[in-house]
């Protein structure tokens, strides 16, 4: 399946909350509902800086090499959150997105998206804030994985 | 008879060989860190000198105590031989009102908690007492403010006042009105009473110290920051003096006294909030600092302690400012206290019902099954009686001969045709948990227990239920789980939320995939790292919890880390969830599991005999708070 998302569908994402309809419209245009089987990757670690995404349904799991080691997958994605946000900075792509459950994604063209928020800050702001908001849950759930609380005390 | 008599350059008390061992003429000088004797030239026995270190906790609760002794023979069968204390009746000449009331609030902590301590109790009935009434208080006394002397009003069976002319005495019990009636006495007139009265009333005023007590559990807790504990901390060399000194301190610590074979004995010592290991669990220690160490001492002994025994700890004899090496001063530390802002509210005691008896002494224990729930940890079924007594949440002390003990949660009971077992899992983390997980079936061990608080299994009844666990924090929540899904019309909706590290170390998977038929549970699992093959959710639990999984006026149970726990709270508050809604489970030391040993205390909790589950709202204050 794939086509533009209506300006509701677009609404209703966290990440655009805060908007105008018009506004909804303007992103709706940029966007298209993507569909990926279980077992294939959404991008890979190492890419070249691509398109955001945001999560409708299924579950992609972000993983990274380690040498000599098995791939270590630390963060799982779920309804609404954002994928590849790397793409908001034209970076290139810090992990591997595995697609575990067949997954419907909202892919948005980074440089249409970019495009937008550099002309209407408005929509800039909201949109990085909200970005950002994600990014700092993202950032604590890491440190608490880092503290590796149910590891072996005093290991 | 024990009483006054002078050793090593101070009056202590001690075995008494007659009359001429008491400190006739004695006199000492005491200031802080300081303690002088001078033979003087008058003849009083015991006017001349205040408190020197010893009280009657030296007696009482001996600095070291057998416990029990312990067998563990080549077949792994288990003994205990209980050591009674059994001791002789004996007379203590010359106790001072503040110790009266020392032993008094020792009688709280041994005999007048959920447990009471038959040694302790045997050798306060065994006593009989004759105090003294202090007509010359010393410099560093303040039990006019602690409202425990210098009169003594109660606890004692004879009540001794000196004068040039001989003593008055009163009888306090039948057994000192015998006494007193086998002795050559005097009667005494209404000048003699109004003697007393005026002496008592003038040697209030002779107080070397005094300190306001008014308020001092909200006032301490309230300035847990105040900068007055960083000033001490640097003084303080945490050598635990003040506590060994203290009349009414009775933390405790316990070894495994052994010959280089698996039996021994288990003994208990004296141990003080100051040492490094007080706070101390496996991989890490709550109180690191002096200051930290300082604050708990003193913020229990005139705070919490009014909080878990309704009265302070503090009797005002001046121990503590006598034999401080440096001569810190607990009433100037008030004072400065008091300079500054911030009062917290603080509980009332709890109420126990009547103190059982317990000796500390397990029993031997068959391992029925182990079960091997991952990497590093197991579970025993251990065979018990009274299967019922057991309650999720609650914990047991597991011990070895020679080995050692430690506080282990229930995680489940499970039936065994005409007996029951009762469930534990252990993590091979210590030299006891891996001794633990090395047991076989048809091995022993020790067992006391069970001890604590359970889960409010009736409380959550009837609305939907949040469990939320971390890690090995399962294990205490699985009792609870089933007892839950066992009874879908007491507990419609049940959710469960557990965080692991990895899947393999995931605890009681087929056990929760059996779960999965029941249609009131609902499983939320996620760990904190997996390989691709994982299809589950990664990352912290804390991400599970979101707006479409926490329905309306549920209740929460949690348990795993305290970091987890802490950010599962405010996970749980930004979705509506109040803090009298949320129960956790609180580790910290627990050595004896009764109350005796203080090695557990949280503020104005002991985490043994009032949790480990506590409603969040009633620790709030101290969760999370370094030191604590």
């Amino acid at each position: 399946m794939a086509g533009h998302p209506s300006a509701d569908e677009v609404g209703q994402l966290s990440l655009f909350s805060g908007l105008s309809r018009d506004e909804h419209e303007r992103l709706a245009a940029l966007a298209e509902v993507e569909t990926f089987e279980a077992g294939t990757t959404v991008f890979d670690e190492g890419d070249p800086p691509g398109d955001l995404y945001v999560m409708l349904d299924g579950r992609v799991t972000l993983c990274m090499r380690v040498p000599g080691q098995p791939e270590t997958c630390f963060l799982s994605l779920r309804s609404g959150e954002l994928l590849g946000w790397s793409a908001l900075l034209r970076r290139r792509r810090v992990a591997t997105a595995r697609v575990v459950q067949r997954a419907q994604l909202l892919r948005i063209g980074a440089s249409g998206l970019l495009e937008l928020c550099e002309e209407d800050h408005h929509v800039g702001y909201a949109l990085m804030r909200q970005a950002f908001e994600e990014m700092a849950d993202r950032l604590q759930g890491t440190r608490l994985q880092l503290l590796d609380m149910f590891g072996k005390p005093g290991s | 008879m024990l009483g006054p008599t002078v050793r090593d350059h101070a009056i202590v008390f001690d075995e008494l060989e007659g009359p001429e061992a008491l400190p006739v003429g004695w006199s000492d000088a005491q200031g802080p860190g300081r303690y002088r004797l001078s033979e003087g030239q008058d003849g009083r026995v015991f006017e001349g000198y205040v408190v020197g270190p010893d009280s009657l906790k030296q007696a009482l609760f001996p600095a070291r105590d057998v416990l029990y002794q312990a067998e563990r023979r080549p077949d792994g069968k288990v003994g205990f031989a209980p050591v009674p204390a059994d001791p002789p009746d004996r007379a203590f000449l010359g106790v001072r009102a503040c110790d009266l009331a020392a032993a008094e609030i020792q009688d709280r902590t041994f005999e007048h908690g959920p447990h009471a301590e038959p040694r302790y109790r045997a050798r306060r009935e065994g006593a009989f007492l004759v105090a003294v009434n202090c007509t010359e208080p010393g410099d560093l006394c303040f039990c006019a403010s602690t409202k425990t002397g210098p009169r003594v009003t109660e606890g004692a069976d004879l009540v001794l006042t000196e004068r040039e002319d001989g003593f008055l005495v009163e009888a306090g019990t039948e057994a000192g009105r015998e006494v007193l009636d086998a002795m050559p006495t005097e009667a005494t007139d209404d000048s003699d009473a109004e003697w007393l009265d005026e002496a008592m009333a003038a040697a209030e005023t002779k107080m070397g110290r005094e300190m306001n007590t008014e308020g001092l559990p909200e006032l301490l807790f309230g300035r847990l920051d105040h900068p007055r504990w960083d000033e001490v901390a640097d003084r303080c060399l945490a050598c635990g003096n003040c506590t060994n000194v203290c009349p009414t301190c009775f933390c405790s610590t316990t070894e495994e006294d052994t010959a280089l074979g698996p039996d021994g004995a288990h003994v208990r010592l004296w141990d003080s909030c100051f040492t490094q290991g007080h706070a101390e669990i496996h991989g890490g220690g709550f109180r690191p600092e002096i200051r930290q160490r300082y604050r708990q001492w003193l913020t229990h002994k005139v705070g919490a302690w009014v909080s878990q025994f309704g009265t302070s700890g503090c009797v005002g004899c001046g121990r503590c400012i006598a034999w401080c090496p440096v001569g810190i001063d607990l009433t100037e530390e008030i004072a400065a206290l008091r300079e500054g802002e911030g009062e917290a509210p603080m509980p009332s005691p709890p109420a126990y019902a009547e103190a059982e008896d317990d000796d500390l002494t397990p029993r031997p224990a068959e391992v029925v099954a182990v079960s091997r729930e991952s990497d590093d940890t197991v579970t025993l079924h251990v065979k018990v009686d009274h299967v019922e007594r057991y309650r999720p949440g609650q914990f047991c002390q597991l011990s070895l001969p020679g080995i050692g003990e430690a506080p282990i949660s229930i995680s489940g009971l499970t039936r065994l045709g005409q007996g029951a077992a009762v469930e534990h899992t252990v993590r091979a983390v210590g030299g006891v948990t891996r001794a633990l997980c090395a047991l076989q079936p048809g091995d022993e061990l020790g067992l006391r227990g069970p001890y604590g608080q359970p889960w409010p299994l009736d409380e959550v009844a009837g609305g939907p239920v949040l469990v939320v666990a971390g890690g090995i924090g399962l294990a205490p929540l699985r009792g609870a789980l089933r007892a839950m899904l066992d009874r879908p019309d007491r507990y419609p909706e049940v959710h469960l939320f557990y965080g692991a590290r990895s899947p393999d170390d995931a605890l009681f998977v087929r056990e929760m995939l059996g779960w999965l038929e029941e249609p009131s549970f609902h499983l939320h699992a996620t760990v904190d790292h997996a390989t691709p093959s994982w299809r589950g959710h990664v990352g912290v639990v804390t991400r599970l919890l979101a707006q479409d999984l926490v329905p309306e006026g549920a209740r929460a149970l949690i348990c795993g880390p305290e970091v987890m726990m802490r950010f599962t709270i405010e996970a749980l508050e930004g979705l509506g969830v109040e803090d009298d809604r949320i129960w956790v489970t609180m580790e910290r030391h627990m050595k004896c599991a009764t109350g005796f040993c203080g090695r557990c205390q949280y503020g104005p909790w002991f985490v043994c005999k009032d949790g480990p589950v506590f409603r969040f709202d009633r620790i709030r204050m101290l969760f999370g708070k370094e030191g604590y």
